[in-house]
């Protein structure tokens, strides 16, 4: 998998391409929007990641120009304008998703992931990992082959990271997904879901499921990272 | 911002005193106008009347003369010397026009210019004026004089020398139109400085007000005797600074703030990376250095988000009608697990509809309910009311019984970045922006926030949304939990 960094700010770019190498791709850096047109169109890549404010040319040109040229490879805008009509302005352009600095890497990387996913989430009637199941047509969890009690929430927390098993979900993924809530609290609400969720499901167990990436978020898993 | 005394470029318009001195200008000019046309009138009819009355006695004293004594007629001729006054001439016809008697002079006046001649029954008319050549003036005037039965006896005709009378006329003209003329130059300057003058206190105004910059907003332009007319405008100007100064102030302490809660987060990074690099680490000593990092960084970008959002709340301001009551129950659910731990409940009671931006509803809404956890007793109750008010409005109040708050901490709860030394003991995490998020979500939607307190009893904030405007209408997909 080819990804493009278009990103002036040096650093930035350089911890993109070694947290992107480190997960299995390859990846370029132009840290100008004209060299970054000029990659983009004669190279071939599955993936974008475009800085909207750059020298020469800016993110906005870049991908008007590439759609124009009716090359549609998927693009993520990364931006320190979070006004909403910004959002929507890059969308527009045929952004496929757009994040705004600062950002999580997790979060960057999971929405990579879910882009580049040529088949669609799991949506089978069983969700499996080592001997946890979850039975999506009854709502029953059991792991090793006991039943687990788990809250409708609880249920809900736990089908989410099994279905993005591998990925680690960020407090506000989790709050946004689980419960509905976008804005960031600053209280450990998430934390303790999880805290309560590992009691029931990892507790009574030898094997540790769900990992802490400390000042990231949670992660299933059945290798501790 | 600096201080220039340079006026910005507008269209030309006309000064206050340029037009005071144009008003007063036009009214010198009609008031003098008036009153010296009316001299001039009077004088010049005096003149007449006396004139007038001049001849009609000359012309009753002849006709005395030829009824009594026509012999005498000669000596009655007007010898008419240099220099003397009221120059006439007087000429006698008899019948038959054939003239009898006449004094030197009028025989350049010819007969048929006089007016028509009265009997001696009828009352003598006014006379008529003849401009003859070498610019001299006769004002005429001729009547029959009767002698025995015979009223037609002798045609006396009588001309006054008024060359005298009309040269004083034109004089007093002239005189009279320089001394408008100088009575209009003499108001015009004089009007340049009743309006500078009355307008002094403008510019002194103008003068303090443009040397005010942000440094001595505390100057006010009132002045002691400055005229009743300016006071209600140095009122409002007063007013406005005072304004000023607040938000200034405001401002400058929220930078002062923003600078030392940005220091803090800053501190913590570059003191743990200085101690760290300064000597090799064991593998485990990085991560949780890094751990602790990432922690920073997450204070500082949701400091970040905040301020931003204080700076411009309303960027995504999106307004719509909800059900209050689903939404606190949404929120009661996400915090119900932390709730738990420490065995306090959430009560939510009474429903309501109301229109507002539903993210910042949660916001505003989450804020408080995380505010009441940190600060309640364990064991305790935090109640949510929602009470529909006559108006179609809504109360949202959110109850606890905890600590609560002094009473002289009150009024400064709201200020971004306050936290009250006792809050900082209970919770020190907090960015002090809380609730001026929850102040500013709430002026957002034309709303009210107010808090009462009884310390060691609990605290009440109480949020009050306007009705919802007509037009409001509910989103179709109401942001739900999305299963993944």
């Amino acid at each position: 998998m080819r990804i493009l960094i278009i990103e002036d700010e040096q650093k930035a770019a350089n911890y993109l391409k070694k947290g992107l190498t480190e997960n299995g791709f390859s990846v370029d850096i132009a840290n100008d929007g004209e060299d970054g047109l000029h990659l983009a169109m004669t190279e071939s890549y599955d993936l974008i990641i475009l800085d909207v404010m750059l020298p020469v040319k800016g993110g906005w040109a870049i991908i008007e120009e590439l759609r124009a040229a009716g090359n549609d490879v998927p693009v993520i805008f990364l931006s320190a304008r979070d006004a909403v009509h910004d959002r929507v302005h890059g969308l527009e352009l045929g952004a496929d998703d757009y994040l705004v600095k600062p950002y999580a890497f997790s979060e960057l990387l999971a929405r990579i992931r879910i882009i580049l996913r040529r088949h669609p989430l799991q949506q089978s009637e069983l969700l499996r990992m080592a001997d946890l199941e979850l039975d999506m047509v009854r709502h029953k969890a059991r792991r090793a082959g006991q039943s687990l009690d788990l809250t409708a929430k609880e249920f809900q927390l736990l089908t989410l990271m099994l279905r993005r098993r591998s990925e680690v979900l960020s407090r506000t993924t989790i709050s946004e997904q689980v419960w509905g809530i976008n804005f960031d609290s600053d209280t450990n609400v998430v934390d303790v879901a999880i805290r309560r969720l590992r009691k029931k499901v990892d507790d009574p167990f030898t094997l540790k499921l769900i990992h802490t990436i400390r000042g990231v978020g949670y992660v299933i898993d059945e290798e501790a990272s | 911002m600096s201080s220039t005394k340079k006026r910005p470029d507008r269209p030309r318009a006309i000064s206050l005193t340029a037009r005071l001195v144009g008003f007063y200008f036009v009214a010198t000019l009609l008031i003098l106008l008036c009153t010296n046309w009316f001299q001039f009138k009077r004088l010049s009819k005096d003149l007449d009347y006396e004139d007038n009355d001049f001849l009609v006695e000359r012309i009753v004293n002849l006709r005395d003369i030829i009824a009594r004594h026509p012999d005498a007629l000669k000596d009655q001729m007007p010898a008419n010397k240099p220099g003397q006054q009221s120059h006439h001439l007087v000429r006698i016809q008899d019948a038959e026009g054939r003239t009898l008697l006449q004094s030197h002079g009028i025989e350049t006046i010819p007969v048929d210019l006089f007016p028509p001649a009265v009997t001696s029954s009828e009352k003598i008319g006014r006379g008529v004026k003849y401009r003859a050549g070498k610019k001299k003036h006769y004002l005429l005037n001729a009547a029959w004089a009767g002698r025995n039965d015979d009223p037609h006896y002798r045609l006396v005709q009588v001309a006054l020398d008024i060359t005298e009378d009309d040269a004083l006329m034109s004089k007093y003209l002239i005189r009279t139109a320089s001394s408008v003329v100088i009575g209009l130059v003499l108001a015009a300057v004089l009007g340049v400085i009743i309006a500078h003058r009355g307008l002094r206190p403008l510019k002194e105004m103008a003068d303090k007000l443009s040397g005010i910059t942000e440094a001595d907003l505390h100057q006010r332009t009132r002045m002691v005797g400055s005229p009743r007319e300016l006071e209600e405008l140095a009122v409002a100007l007063d007013a406005m600074l005072e304004r000023l100064e607040e938000s200034f102030g405001r401002l400058s302490e929220f930078s002062a703030n923003l600078a030392h809660e940005l220091r803090t987060p800053i501190n913590n990074l570059r003191g743990e990376a200085e101690v760290a690099l300064s000597r090799a680490r064991s593998e485990d000593e990085y991560r949780r250095i890094i751990e602790s990092a990432i922690e920073e960084y997450e204070r500082l970008s949701r400091m970040v988000v905040d301020i931003l959002f204080l700076a411009r709340p309303d960027r995504s301001y999106q307004p719509e009608l909800i059900d209050v009551r689903a939404e606190v129950e949404r929120l009661a659910d996400y915090y119900g697990n932390v709730a738990d731990e420490d065995n306090t409940v959430i009560v939510i009671e009474g429903e309501g509809e109301a229109c507002v931006d539903p993210h910042l509803f949660q916001r505003a809404v989450g804020n408080l309910i995380s505010n009441a956890l940190h600060y309640t007793k364990k064991f305790g109750e935090i109640r949510v009311m929602l009470r529909p008010l006559s108006d179609g409005g809504l109360e949202l109040i959110i109850e606890d019984d905890g600590m609560g708050v002094d009473p002289a901490e009150l009024p400064r709860v709201f200020d971004r970045f306050y936290r009250s030394p006792q809050a900082r003991q209970v919770y020190n995490q907090g960015s002090g922006l809380g609730l001026a998020i929850v102040r500013s979500i709430m002026s957002l939607h034309g709303g009210t926030v107010s808090m009462a307190s009884a310390p060691g009893k609990g605290t009440a904030v109480t949020l009050g949304f306007p009705p919802p405007r007509p037009g409001c209408r509910a989103h179709e997909c109401a942001p739900a939990a999305q299963e993944v």
